[in-house]
């Protein structure tokens, strides 16, 4: 059988190759110049010596022990012809051993690796949830107490504070109630901001702060219970400092695999880091949601409050985003969370 | 075309003047001047997975940028963004070349990169990581290196031995394995040396007479080590409703 290929021959005293096509006649390779020419010449297999050369060794490597020339065979096909046919030379049957080996090697290399990533991955993440859950505990009140107090500045700056009795009176009763059936070591201090935003927050360390849109859309105290009880839920499981330390600690770790050093590496992995952010904040508003329920219960208001305020939200919002990109989760999907939810507590009840 | 590397040495510039209608693929970033005339294309080079494997294995960026003579001729000056020489590979005769990562600067002709994965001793020991960039097609691959570039050619049957932190690019056909640089594993650390590689023959191998890893450390001994990302005042905020 005859098969003729480009290949590149090594003259004895040069690291410049030629190209040149080796054709099989046996017992031996036709070599002649690719570009023509009468410079060919005809190396006998028993005048050769065979070896791996090249990328990860996938390359034939035939020595001429005459003329002390190379010729480098990239071409399977030739390869597996020379390497098959010839197996009665020496150390051929080693070589055809470990070019069959090869694209096992190759992928076992590829899946070892894969191995590696995704266990280096999931440990780390794993260490990191471990490592926040484990401190939190140990950390004093008082860290939450600072972090809340130097973002209270800035709501300071930005919002007009409403000290209208009537209305701080309504809201600061719901919240007592509340914290009563909430079991904190601490007490809140809660703040009516003037703004035409549905919206409340809870700074760590005890400061909730309701905005006057919200006091105006809710149609009940169970609303506002609702939501209210949300915020304490935040406190209660100390969202912030968590998030904080899950954040900082996450971003260390993939410095420490991925380095920070290459560009593209580093933005590639703040993308990702904010993904997974986001839909950390997407859980801890979710478990928030439950809490918020449980005390609204617990304190003696309508637990459907919060979810007919999410309703209402629902309602008026024409165009959802997609939830990914979304640090909070959709109305509708924190509805049905919160109706299930719901009817779990109410069946355990009875 | 016409391609020219001025300034040789540990600031050397590539300068490329181009013909109407031809194109040069550059390292994202290289650009240090360009004729008004000349266009400059983002491209994620064999498409989002080829160049995510590029810039996330290969040490390369995301995107390469492609210059066009589209309206006319023009000139385009490139430069690496370490101190070094840009040496230009000459692609032809079925012949390929692989590059340590961070190493390419340009491609002139129909030249096509690719990652390749190395063997597992050879990417966790060579000192060019797991994964390599493998050129091919025809054209000249310009390579940048940190401070001069030197060429060794090996013979075949001959073998050299290369520190494995001054490795720049080495021909496809050349062999090579990671061996301990002293003759016993305590002497070769202790003489600081560590891995290196040893190439055969036949085959070329590029070095750089500076090791950037190297040269990394002895300027930590200077400079203090910067501060870490703080957490954020907007993150805290973000805790509403």
């Amino acid at each position: 059988m005859s098969l003729a290929n480009n290949c590149r021959l090594y003259k004895k005293s040069s690291a410049e190759p030629v190209a040149v096509i080796a054709k099989l006649e046996n017992p031996g390779l036709f070599i002649s110049p690719s570009g023509g020419g009468n410079d060919s010449t005809q190396w006998l297999y028993r005048d050769c010596s065979f070896d791996l050369s090249g990328y990860n060794q996938s390359r034939l490597k035939v020595s001429h022990n005459l003329s002390g020339d190379v010729l480098i065979i990239d071409d399977p096909d030739l390869i597996k012809q020379i390497s098959c046919g010839q197996s009665e030379l020496p150390g051929m049957e080693a070589l055809t051993h470990k070019l069959k080996l090869r694209p096992w090697l190759e992928l076992k290399s590829w899946l070892t690796v894969m191995s590696i990533i995704i266990g280096i991955c999931l440990g780390g993440y794993l260490l990191v949830e471990a490592t926040v859950n484990a401190s939190i505990d140990h950390l004093p009140i008082a860290v939450d107490k600072q972090l809340g107090e130097s973002a209270f500045k800035h709501f300071l700056k930005k919002y007009k504070f409403i000290n209208d009795d009537k209305q701080l009176n309504r809201i600061r009763g719901i919240a007592e109630k509340l914290s009563a059936a909430s079991s904190m070591p601490y007490k809140f201090d809660v703040y009516l901001a003037k703004s035409k935003e549905v919206n409340a927050f809870a700074l760590p360390g005890g400061k909730i702060i309701v905005f006057s849109g919200l006091i105006k859309d809710a149609k009940s105290d169970d609303e506002i219970a609702g939501v209210l009880g949300h915020e304490i839920g935040h406190l209660k499981k100390r969202h912030s400092l968590r998030d904080l330390l899950h954040s900082v600690s996450l971003l260390q770790f993939c410095k420490f695999v991925f380095g920070d050093n290459h560009e593209d590496v580093q933005e590639l992995m703040n993308l990702m880091l904010k993904i997974e952010g986001l839909k950390y904040n997407r859980d801890q508003e979710s478990e928030a949601d439950e809490i918020g329920i449980n005390l609204a219960k617990k304190a003696g208001y309508d637990p459907n409050g919060l979810i007919h305020f999410f309703q209402r939200i629902q309602d008026e919002e024409s165009n959802s985003p997609p939830a990914f990109i979304l640090s909070h989760p959709l109305p509708k999907n924190r509805v049905v969370a919160l109706k299930k939810k719901l009817a779990d507590l109410e069946a355990n009840s009875n | 075309m016409k391609y020219e590397v001025v300034y040789p040495g540990s600031n050397a510039m590539l300068v490329v003047t181009l013909n109407k209608g031809e194109q040069i693929k550059a390292e994202a970033g290289a650009m240090v001047a360009i004729s008004p005339n000349l266009t400059i294309e983002g491209t994620m080079d064999g498409g989002i997975g080829a160049s995510l494997k590029r810039a996330a294995l290969g040490g390369e960026s995301l995107f390469f940028q492609i210059i066009k003579a589209e309206h006319g001729p023009g000139e385009v000056l490139l430069a690496p963004a370490a101190l070094g020489d840009i040496k230009l590979l000459e692609l032809n005769a079925g012949k390929d070349y692989f590059l340590q990562g961070g190493a390419f600067l340009a491609a002139l002709g129909d030249i096509k990169i690719d990652t390749k994965m190395q063997k597992l001793s050879q990417g966790m020991f060579s000192g060019e990581g797991l994964f390599v960039l493998h050129t091919t097609g025809r054209g000249i691959v310009a390579a940048s290196a940190f401070g001069a570039v030197s060429q060794i050619n090996i013979m075949p049957g001959d073998e050299y031995i290369v520190d494995n932190g001054h490795i720049v690019a080495w021909s496809g056909d050349t062999n090579y394995q990671i061996i301990k640089a002293a003759k016993s594993w305590t002497s070769s650390f202790t003489s600081g040396e560590g891995l290196a590689c040893r190439f055969s023959g036949p085959g070329t191998v590029w070095i750089q007479t500076r090791n950037p890893q190297a040269f990394g450390g002895w300027l930590k001994r200077y400079v203090g080590a910067g501060g870490g990302g703080g957490a954020s005042l907007s993150r805290l905020l973000d805790m509403g409703t």
